[in-house]
């Protein structure tokens, strides 16, 4: 939501802030209760028609390259012109008559009614284009078709109404389904192609593959006639043939082709998912399961055609391991890589049904279960708790999220929908009844905004804490309260600026439900003692004696009032701020872990600078070191304590010189590096000379083990260089 | 690889598989005594070994020269190919079945003169496999001809007054390339290194370029062995996202540099020096992208697509008869 800031218009009569509401014969003076009109926050003011606004409604719902995309219309329309409209006084012409014709466009964009973005442009031009005049005509027509096809993408036009986050969640679900079963038909085409290939290996090694019309097959249509196929039969048939494939095996390989490709599970033509949508849990369930056998059955047969291919199939360890194979075996891993049911709920489950969609989802099932709230007003709902609870499943994707923000939380919510693993979503639609002055959107933005349903998600593959719970999404995440600038001006047509926060308050008092809980005051009966709710919220019980709680309103003429809400409503408020509090501290914002270790930190640090003894002589400290690090760098010798000949084997280079000289006394290793076998196996000559030859000099023959070998002089002088 | 964990990993290979060393040799090689060839081969098969690579998904390409034998030695998939040409060669390959391990043996004749034009592509490709440059700076096959590599002033067969120009810097020219994403040099002599600098090659997936310096014994005794001698003519590239030494190849290569593989003005300042010899990791980029993944399509090709698009393409050149 902007900022707000609003200017009181002065359509009402001079002097408005001070002067009672419309029906004034309806009030008494001074402080009293009122059977108010329709208050609004004061913030609200300047937004009483937002089909004027740019704002990110109405959405698009289109595909671009394959995936679903969920984008505000005032985005493409800006794509677009930075596409075909130059920076500059070239492009303006064309700017402001598509941003004419974006105003039509969102005009058109009624609650509760679908249609394509393409169809209102068309309908919006017709509209937009002057009457008479054919070249202006024309030249507009063509700039508006010009802006028209250069829209990044087609596509329903939402508004934020009641059905607004089914439709959106259900959209970008189908992406996430379409693009898993594209891969997995892709996978199972490729499995298919390589286990067909095994079997026309095999049949290639029968006499049959050997006929002259065989033959000739394989040739396709071309120089059959330069061909003798017969003769060649004759010589194809002399070359030995090599085994067949174990009948066993062909069998193992037939079956599993069969399953593959009878397979219905993905459809490649019905992107829809249709079967796998329910507004019922229960429904939902006993489809599930109802699939598990032939989910089990198919990955079977992917598991033998991957062992198969690869040619792992061992059938001591595998025909075990498939044999067991079945529904009660399937992991949630295995189970997300078919379509996610998808369940959209418009109303919090009983406690039952909420213990039964606890139960599966902690259990793994990737179901994606959405609830969309239309009245977060009652505060013992659970809607607003629903989503927080479910963090505890810890791994389970949450999203929580205010209608307002579907444009902007769409990739994260794609996100959701797309994980291998179990989703929570809770919408908050701001579709309430008993709100008639604000419409879906406002009242969606509010909630966000009063922190009475904050934006937040939960991502259990974060690798730690702060890459899995996010907070984003929220105004001024860091503060308590949003507050925004407001201006208004009193009977002497003075201006008042002041900072107002947005608090819980506000947003309960845009239901009329709540009315009788207020005490509305216009300007005459403030008194000294009234502070703003956003700072008596939080005040302990004995700071808050002695002071009265408001916030501002405005009636249909913009008239400002202070309302005072009773217990009831304070102790709900603060209720929310706390809960806020906790998210905040979730999201790693005034962590009071970090400050109260920052305070011991701190404290301990000036109790030890007040005692410290003064820093150790330098030498000393160095002294240290160096005495380690000419541990550390003391150069091994790897030389055995005797005379004992010896190879530096993990530096031999497989030269094959010794090996050629001696292969017992030389061998290779394991990692075929050369090592001494058998000494007794050699003389002391051919390690003398192995010695020579080993071009990396690794080899150490030692002292001589036989004192009567020939010409032992000689050998020792020579062996001298390589001790 | 697998799209359904079905079968748990412990069960895809049972223990008593394991392949060893030797299960990845086949013809004993013919390469002189001492050559550093020997070296290469046995740091790949430990390498294979290590890893466990199955024979049947792995590919070893060549060209021809004395290096372009190790497809012969290598109980995998080989392809001996010809002049200059190991690359395209491996390209096809990995095109037409990317889940294959690439090597690829190409000599510094066969990588850096006859086959330049296609090193330079290749680098620009980025496909998937993973290169050793055997640079013994020599053609070894044809009995001491000079290399684009080999040293100024050596005499050889075709330079016996010796050779004329400054040799080409493989290193430079790799990094100098568009798209390039990782390139290494190792030396056939410390063969700790050279299998840790195989195992980095391998597991980036990219076009692993690593140009090994290679010892030819049969026609250059001397170039090489002043510098195996003496442990300062190298000096180990380190980093923790790069070599990491082991405690004993450390204490006897103590001259060392640690340097960020990210760092690619470094790296071309390293690949410029010769002397000492730079061994590690220079360069690596994983986010280049690879030329076999942007061909990432839904469709699967089936002999019947082939046949279909072979048929077409035939067609348009076949002369048919007039009427
Ligand atoms: C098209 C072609 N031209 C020339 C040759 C001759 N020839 C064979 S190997 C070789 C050079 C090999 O040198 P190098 O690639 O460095 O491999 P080494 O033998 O050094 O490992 C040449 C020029 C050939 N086989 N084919
Ligand atoms: S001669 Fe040296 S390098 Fe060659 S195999 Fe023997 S020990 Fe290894
Ligand atoms: S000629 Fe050189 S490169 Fe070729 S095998 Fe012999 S030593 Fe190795
Ligand atoms: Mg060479």
């Amino acid at each position: 939501m902007q900022p707000f800031e609003t200017r009181q218009s002065r359509n009402g009569r001079p002097g408005t802030l001070d002067q009672p509401p419309a029906r004034e014969d309806q009030f008494e003076t001074g402080n009293q209760k009122a059977p108010s009109p329709d208050f609004r926050p004061a913030l609200f003011a300047a937004y009483r028609d937002l089909s004027t606004l740019r704002h990110d409604f109405p959405l698009v719902l289109g595909w671009q390259r394959g995936e679903a995309v969920v984008r505000p219309l005032s985005e493409l329309i800006n794509e677009a012109l930075r596409a075909i409209a130059p920076p500059g006084a070239n492009g303006e012409r064309l700017r402001c008559e598509v941003l004419t014709l974006e105003e039509n466009v969102r005009g058109r964009a009624a609650p509760n009614t679908r249609q394509r973005l393409s169809d209102a442009w068309k309908s919006a031009e017709e509209e937009v284009l002057p009457a008479s005049g054919e070249t202006g005509r024309n030249e507009l027509r063509a700039d508006l078709a010009k802006a028209g096809a250069a829209l990044p993408t087609d596509g329903d036009l939402v508004a934020c109404d009641a059905n607004a986050t089914a439709d959106v969640v259900i959209h970008l679900w189908r992406g996430a389904e379409s693009r898993k079963a594209r891969a997995f038909l892709r996978r199972i085409d490729r499995l298919i192609h390589r286990l067909r290939n095994l079997l026309k290996a095999d049949a290639m090694r029968t006499p049959g593959a050997w006929t002259p019309e065989s033959l000739q097959r394989t040739m396709g249509g071309a120089f059959t006639d330069a061909f003798d196929f017969e003769a060649m039969g004759k010589a194809v048939r002399s070359v030995t043939c090599r085994d067949r494939l174990p009948e066993k095996r062909r069998q193992r390989i037939t079956e599993a082709l069969s399953v593959l490709r009878s397979q219905k599970l993905f459809h490649p033509d019905d992107l829809s998912f249709s079967d796998y949508l329910f507004d019922r849990y229960e429904n939902a369930i006993e489809a599930h399961e109802a699939r598990l056998d032939e989910i089990a059955t198919l990955l079977r047969a992917i598991g033998v055609a991957e062992l198969e291919i690869n040619n792992w199939y061992r059938e001591s360890v595998h025909d075990g391991v498939l044999k067991e194979f079945n529904r009660h075996s399937l992991t949630p891993d295995q189970l997300s890589q078919f379509p996610c049911p998808l369940i959209v709920l418009r109303e919090v489950p009983d406690a039952d049904c909420l213990a039964r969609i606890v139960k599966t989802v902690a259990s793994g099932h990737p179901m994606k279960v959405v609830l969309v709230n239309d009245d977060l007003a009652e505060s013992s709902n659970l809607a607003t708790e629903l989503a927080s609870m479910a963090i505890g499943l810890n791994d389970v994707f949450v999203l929580q999220a205010a209608a307002s923000s579907l444009g902007r939380i769409a990739e994260t919510l794609s996100r959701g929908l797309g994980a291998e693993r179990p989703a929570f979503f809770s919408f908050y639609s701001g579709c309430a009844t008993h709100t008639p002055l604000a419409p879906p959107y406002l009242l969606a933005a509010a909630a966000t905004e009063s922190r009475v349903f904050p934006t937040f998600s939960f991502d259990p593959t974060g690798r730690e804490w702060a890459d899995q719970f996010a907070l984003a999404g929220n105004p001024r995440p860091e503060q308590r309260w949003v507050a925004h600038p407001f201006t208004y001006e009193t009977d002497g047509h003075q201006r008042v600026s002041e900072e107002v926060a947005f608090t819980p308050i506000d947003f309960i008092g845009c239901n009329r439900r709540y009315d009788a809980r207020f005490e509305t005051l216009s300007s005459a009966n403030w008194t000294d003692d009234m502070i703003p709710a956003s700072e008596f919220i939080d005040l302990p019980d004995h700071e808050r004696t002695g002071r009265r709680p408001y916030i501002l309103a405005v009636d249909e003429r913009n008239r400002l009032w202070r309302r005072i809400p009773d217990e009831e409503l304070l102790r709900v408020a603060a209720g929310y701020s706390r809960k806020w509090r906790r998210l905040q501290e979730l999201g790693g914002i005034h962590n009071s872990h970090a400050r109260q270790l920052l305070e011991r930190e701190r404290s301990r640090w000036e109790e030890a600078n007040k005692t410290a003894a003064p820093p150790a002589p330098e030498t000393a400290g160095n002294a240290d070191i160096d005495n380690g690090a000419t541990a550390e760098a003391r150069p091994e010798t790897g030389r055995p304590a005797s005379d004992e000949p010896f190879i530096e084997t993990s530096r031999c280079t497989s030269c094959e010189e010794c090996i050629k000289i001696n292969n017992r006394l030389f061998a290779y290793n394991e990692n075929k590096q050369a090592f001494i076998a058998d000494l007794n196996a050699g003389t002391y000559a051919d390690l003398v000379r192995a010695a020579e030859n080993c071009q990396v000099s690794i080899i150490h023959p030692g002292q001589p083990k036989n004192p009567n070998e020939p010409d032992l002089d000689t050998l020792i002088e020579r062996a001298k260089p390589f001790l | 690889m697998t799209t359904c964990n079905l079968i748990p990993e412990c069960c895809r290979h049972s223990g008593d598989d394991a392949l060893t060393v030797e299960d990845y040799g086949r013809a004993l090689p013919r390469w002189c005594l001492g050559c550093g060839d020997h070296a290469i081969l046995a740091a790949v098969q430990r390498f294979c070994r290590d890893e466990q690579l199955p024979p049947e998904k792995t590919v070893c390409v060549s060209g021809i020269g004395c290096s372009s034998r190790f497809p012969h030695y290598m109980e995998t998939y080989g392809f001996h190919g010809i002049h200059g040409r190991a690359l395209p060669i491996a390209e096809g390959i990995k095109m037409a079945r990317p889940e294959l391990n690439v090597f690829v043996s190409t000599g510094d004749g066969d990588c850096c003169s006859i086959g330049a034009a296609h090193w330079i592509h290749a680098i620009r490709y980025n496909m998937d496999m993973t290169v050793l440059l055997h640079d013994n700076e020599i053609y070894g096959l044809t009995k001491k001809q000079a290399s684009p590599t080999s040293p100024r002033g050596l005499t050889t067969n075709t330079t016996p007054r010796g050779s004329y120009l400054n040799p080409l810097n493989p290193l430079s020219a790799t990094l100098g390339v568009a798209n390039v994403s990782f390139v290494a040099q190792a030396v056939d002599w410390i063969p700790d290194i050279l299998h840790e600098i195989i195992r980095m090659a391998y597991h980036h997936k990219g076009f692993s370029f690593v140009r090994i310096l290679q010892r030819c014994p049969a026609y250059l005794p001397n170039t090489f062995e002043a510098r195996v001698k003496d442990p300062s003519s190298v000096r180990l590239l380190t980093h923790e996202d790069g070599l990491v030494p082991t405690p004993a190849i450390a204490r006897v290569y103590g001259n060392q540099e640690e340097h960020d593989p990210l760092d690619i003005h470094r790296a071309r300042e390293i690949a410029s020096v010769s002397d000492p010899i730079p061994v590690g990791i220079l360069y690596r980029d994983p986010a280049v992208p690879r030329y076999e993944d942007s061909f990432d399509s839904d469709r699967t090709d089936t002999a019947e697509t082939t046949g279909t698009a072979l048929e077409r393409e035939l067609d348009k050149i076949t002369i048919q008869a007039s009427a």
